[in-house]
């Protein structure tokens, strides 16, 4: 029978880097992450948000960000991964909302269809700084920091932006490309964005430092 | 782990929701495998097309003989495992033999807990490789890691191990490498027997097809098969004509002890000589000393398996796991058949309805043979009455034999729960708040049986071991350092005496085992701890250092011995920090007598600075200790506890820096300026900041913990800390000139900071004295708390506040060193008397009329003189020097008391 104490051994292993354990914690607590998600997705919502993308997105946070998890043992842990799932259902149903009532100034492609405008916007859209980074993005040097962030990120993060922010291409479209619903592509995005945000690191900092 | 038929109440669910959830998982797991990690994977795995109809996902295992992937079979999308002959196309011959017989087996072998082998075959380049069941979950090593199975729940799990490995025997095979690492537990708690690599197979009709209808094996005669730890005598002796379905039992019943008590029956670690040596001769420990909770039926299946005689064992896995399945049914098991006592409390106990109605007839029955047996004793009465004689002698020898085996069992019964109640209750209700009278229960019953125990030990090392455990537990029960003591401190000190006797003649008698080297320093580090407390210091670091060389010896001994290792860590941090506390201790008294100003000032001051670095480097020795313990778990309460203390200690050690620096600044006498009490403020900040840091430690247990009066004490200690810098901060500022204009601020922030903390700190002692009136350090700590508000009033001129609480903490002194007058309790009742006059004097200065001058120079004399006796017994017993500042302070004081009032 699985015991607090078996999970708590498992979450050390996991934290040494033991994939296994992660695994099999995972396995564990995933289900009562998912019975919290569950009930909160409405009937409505269903048809453009499944449970399984909601647990898809945060097992990816799981697996990528563990090394950032501070002690609490696994009842910690398990707070930790539901509190994931829970912003990654909130970040969907809002983004959800919004595709309903578009606001142009958030899409970039539509606004800045070049590669390095699109780079910049993106960076606004980051929100790193509230100077205006875009003089600087548009260089080839802030250019090529997001290229290595970004090819950094899980294989899907890395996608949907490049789809979605860069490429400015339709939800749907970009939804259809990655086979999941909207809502997940909308869920995978803003991790990817806050994934990004953090590869970005040293490197945001250097360039923003120099912004006027 | 969840095993077959239950549920995990946080991780069950359907097979079919569990599937979706490791889906989704692994993907999560490629997805987040950083991009370089996942290229150098993917360039290690063969090519695709190498093995046709399957994809390969990624590697599993790879192990001496070959690799394992995890694969898809494109035709079904089923996951599959591929095992791959190292090698390839140039494996040796034996190994790709072996390769082959493996497949051979698993083709052989069609059983639900044995991997299942869909298919074989070579590659295009010449490499072996088979396509068996991919089986998610985990071995039984990481099952037995995480020791939580229930024996239950582990003898279940072992029944289906052995129905497995007996349907090979079964078929002639002899798996010969039966190990935890080789036994998966799939996803829903099924164990699947996996790796017959090593098999043997022994019936002809399948040996003959090498050739020979002979029994042959696999390996060249003499050559050692299998794996060390878990080989039978046989194995180890390296014939191979002994092995037989026997050396599988045997390696079951090594699965078995593992499983049930997380240990090897004997040392497997070490020169493989002495590792076969165990093999051969050692006697397995019994696994109830290990676990107790394995009984004497688990612990006779399990020794039964581990007979070095194969005879002895069970004759083939499937009557071992017969065994089990009676065991786990309630049934005598075969193993203790040959006892008739056992096999009739087992049928009482399964029938035990049935039994009464039996016992019924019986006594009718019996009733009926009487009178027929006085029919017939008339008809023949002295064949009788010699049978009856006979008969009598061996009820009476039959009676005695059963009373000394019950004396027996009753003793081993009696001293295992006394034991318990010395240990495992007294450790359970140690910390909780209020305890102090259930120990005193716990004491007086635990003295009585140490009484009775020492009659019964005589020689035999395991009751002397119990006894000086017993005595050590006494010691501690009867007054200790950092514990709530009970005022029976000279009997603590002769309670540790005996459990150091004894210990070191355990030591003499067995001076090979880690563990008496452990014991001994224990003992050593008690008892350097309470000499420390008895202010004996010059011993106390001795008996420390003895403790520490004792320590080193048990290492060298302890070889790969996990708990001993964990055991000698943990003694070698409380050794240090005790080191560290001495050298502390000393420190502090330098720095008073440095602040104290006069001739021997800076040597003192320097004094100080050398033993608060040589105290920090002690601490920093048990902090790196303690460290490693909460890497390696995080939420470990006792570990938490000992790193707050220690940041407690480290603040109060940098205080005492602090005061150093502060004191040679103003015996320098230089103006001060801001920038010159700089450092001693960032000594004192650094301070605060690892007070705060172990507050935060305790706060978090204390949440989780409310009852334990342990950790509130250590919130009270780490209060206390955190005001003690404060009132060293508000010296510093102190000494700056008045004109500067920071100095008043840093001085009302520090006061006020001051006296805040301590008020916490004298809150949380009150509480924990008035749920427990008869512990004395919890008074003591209500005392010491009480001193250091009366001082801020003190400061503050609130010298009625002061006063009153001063002669609060006077009282309670004196009830302290009535009960348990040990030099500490008297030194501290002189302390407080003292600070009583000093106040007294204060009072008198402020006096608006002679009278009431008088009668406050009156009560100071009083106090003075009641200290200044206390201090020269104190002298006399040579607890303290003739000349310490208490002395000549106090000396200075009622004199010039004295003359105020002529």
């Amino acid at each position: 029978m699985a015991s607090s104490a078996e999970h708590d051994a498992l979450l050390d292993r996991a934290l040494a880097g033991d994939s296994r354990s992660l695994v099999r914690l995972l396995e564990a607590l995933g289900p009562v992450v998912r019975a919290r998600i569950e009930p909160k997705i409405s009937h409505q919502l269903r048809s453009s948000l499944d449970p399984d993308d909601v647990m898809q997105v945060t097992y990816i946070e799981a697996v990528t960000r563990i090394s950032t998890f501070q002690s609490g043992g696994a009842a910690g842990f398990l707070a930790w991964i539901s509190r994931m799932a829970e912003n990654n259902l909130i970040d969907a149903v809002r983004a959800l909302e919004a595709a309903r009532r578009p606001d142009p100034s958030k899409r970039l492609g539509a606004q800045s269809p070049s590669y390095a405008e699109s780079m910049a916007s993106l960076v606004d859209i980051l929100g790193a700084t509230s100077t205006t980074p875009s003089m600087f993005a548009a260089r080839g040097e802030a250019a090529s920091a997001m290229e290595r962030a970004l090819s950094s990120l899980p294989p899907d993060y890395e996608k949907v932006i490049r789809m979605y922010d860069l490429q400015a291409r339709p939800i749907e479209e970009v939804a259809a490309a990655m086979s999941k619903s909207q809502g997940a592509t909308f869920m995978l995005r803003a991790r990817a964005h806050d994934r990004l945000r953090e590869a970005m690191g040293g490197d945001a900092a250097k360039f923003f430092s120099q912004a006027p | 782990m969840t095993t077959s038929g239950e549920t995990d109440p946080l991780g069950g669910g359907k097979p079919d929701a569990s599937a979706r959830e490791r889906n989704l998982i692994e993907e999560a797991l490629r997805q987040g495998t950083p991009r370089a990690v996942a290229a150098v994977i993917a360039e290690s795995l063969p090519p695709d097309g190498t093995f046709p109809g399957y994809e390969l996902i990624r590697e599993i295992h790879r192990g001496g003989q070959g690799v394992v992937y995890q694969a898809i079979q494109t035709s079904t999308r089923q996951k599959v495992a591929v095992k791959v002959l190292h090698g390839g196309p140039f494996s040796g011959s034996s190994g790709r033999s072996r390769f082959e017989r493996e497949v051979q087996v698993l083709g052989q072998l069609n059983h639900p807990n044995i991997v299942g082998i869909h298919d074989s075959g070579v590659t295009a380049d010449g490499s072996c490789f088979y396509v068996m069941d991919y089986i998610a979950g985990r071995t039984l090593d990481e099952v037995i890691a995480s020791g939580k199975l229930s024996i239950e729940e582990t003898l279940k799990l072992f029944a289906k191990i052995c129905d497995a490995v007996n349907a090979a025997h079964l078929k002639g095979i002899i798996h010969r490498d039966l190990k935890p690492a080789n036994i998966r537990i799939d996803g829903s708690g099924e164990p699947i027997v996996v790796d017959f690599g090593l098999a043997k197979i022994v019936l002809p009709d399948m040996a003959a097809d090498e050739g020979s209808g002979q029994q042959r094996m696999m390996s060249m005669t003499g050559q050692f098969i299998g794996s060390l730890p878990w080989a039978s005598p046989e194995q180890a002796e390296g014939i191979p004509g002994n092995i037989d379905v026997r050396t599988d039992v045997y390696s079951l019943g090594v699965v078995m002890y593992q499983m049930l008590t997380g240990q090897f029956p004997y040392a497997v670690v070490g020169k493989m000589r002495d590792v076969l040596d165990n093999i051969l001769r050692a006697e397995p420990a019994r696994p109830s000393t290990v676990r107790r909770q394995v009984n004497d039926e688990v612990e006779t299946i399990v020794l039964k398996c581990l007979s070095k005689e194969r005879e002895r064992r069970y004759q083939s896995a499937g009557e071992l796991g017969r065994d089990i399945h009676r065991y786990l049914k309630g049934e005598p098991i075969e193993a203790k058949r040959d006892s008739g006592l056992y096999m009739m409390s087992k049928a009482l106990r399964r029938y035990r309805a049935a039994a009464l109605v039996a016992c019924g007839v019986l006594v009718l029955s019996t009733g009926f043979s009487i009178a027929m047996a006085g029919l017939y004793r008339r008809a023949s009465a002295a064949r009788v009455e010699a049978v009856a004689a006979l008969a009598s002698e061996q009820v009476a020898r039959e009676k005695e034999a059963a009373q000394r085996a019950r004396a027996e069992e009753n003793f081993e019964a009696g001293h295992r729960l006394a034991m318990r109640m010395m240990t495992d209750l007294h450790d359970e209700i140690a910390d909780l708040r209020g305890a102090t009278g259930a120990r005193e229960m716990v004491l007086e019953e635990a003295l009585a049986y140490v009484s009775r125990l020492r009659a019964e030990a005589g020689d035999d090392p395991s009751l002397l071991r119990d006894l000086a455990d017993g005595h050590e537990r006494v010691s501690k029960l009867q007054g200790g350092a950092y514990r709530r003591r009970l005022a029976e401190t000279a009997a603590a000190a002769e309670n540790q005496a005996r459990a150091r006797e004894i210990r070191a003649a355990l030591l003499a008698r067995f001076p090979d085992e880690a563990r008496s080297h452990a014991d001994m320093a224990q003992s050593l580090l008690r008892s350097g701890q309470l000499k420390r407390e008895a202010r004996a210091t010059a011993e106390a670091r001795s008996e420390l250092e003895l403790a520490s060389v004792s320590i080193s010896s048990a290492r060298r001994l302890a070889g790969a011995d996990v708990a001993m290792k964990a055991r000698l860590d943990e003694l070698e941090a409380e050794v240090a920090r005790s080191l560290g506390d001495i050298d502390f201790r000393l420190a502090e008294e330098a720095s008073r007598i440095a602040d104290a100003g006069g001739d021997g000032a800076a040597a003192a001051r320097s004094r100080a600075e050398a033993l608060v670095a040589m105290a920090n480097e002690n601490y920093a020795t048990a902090e790196r200790i303690w460290n490693a313990r909460l890497a390696a778990d995080s939420s470990d309460r006792k570990v938490l506890r000992a790193l707050g203390t220690l940041a407690d200690e480290r603040s109060e050690a940098l205080v005492v820096l602090a005061r150093a620096q502060r004191s040679s600044l103003e015996a320098a006498g230089l103006r001060t300026t801001i920038e010159s009490i700089e450092p001693p403020l960032a000594l004192l900040r650094e301070a605060r900041a690892l007070g705060t840091a172990a507050l935060v430690k305790f706060d978090a247990i204390a949440e989780s913990r409310p009852a334990d009066g342990v950790v509130q004490r250590d919130r009270y200690l780490a209060r206390h800390a955190i005001g003690v810098t404060w009132m060293e901060e508000y010296e510093v500022w102190a000494s700056l000139p008045d004109d500067v204009p920071e100095s008043k601020e840093g001085r009302r922030e520090a006061r006020a900071q001051a006296m805040n903390n301590f008020l916490v700190a004298l809150g949380i002692t009150r509480n924990l004295a008035s749920t427990d009136s008869r512990s004395l350090e919890a008074q003591r700590d209500v005392a010491i708390c009480l001193n250091k508000v009366g001082n801020e009033f003190r400061d503050i001129e609130k010298l009625d506040e002061a006063r009153a609480h001063f002669a609060e903490s006077r009282d309670i002194r004196v009830m302290l060193y009535r009960t348990d007058p040990i030099p500490r309790h008297r030194l501290d009742l002189a302390r407080g008397l003292f600070k009583l006059g000093d106040v007294e004097v204060k009072m008198a200065d402020k006096a608006t009329d002679s009278a009431d001058m008088r009668k406050h120079l009156q009560l100071a004399v009083g106090s003075f003189q009641e200290a200044m006796q206390h201090f020269q017994e104190l002298v006399t017993d040579g607890a303290i020097a003739a000349n310490a500042r208490d002395v000549t302070l106090t000396s200075q004081r009622l004199e010039a008391a004295r003359a105020r009032l002529k």
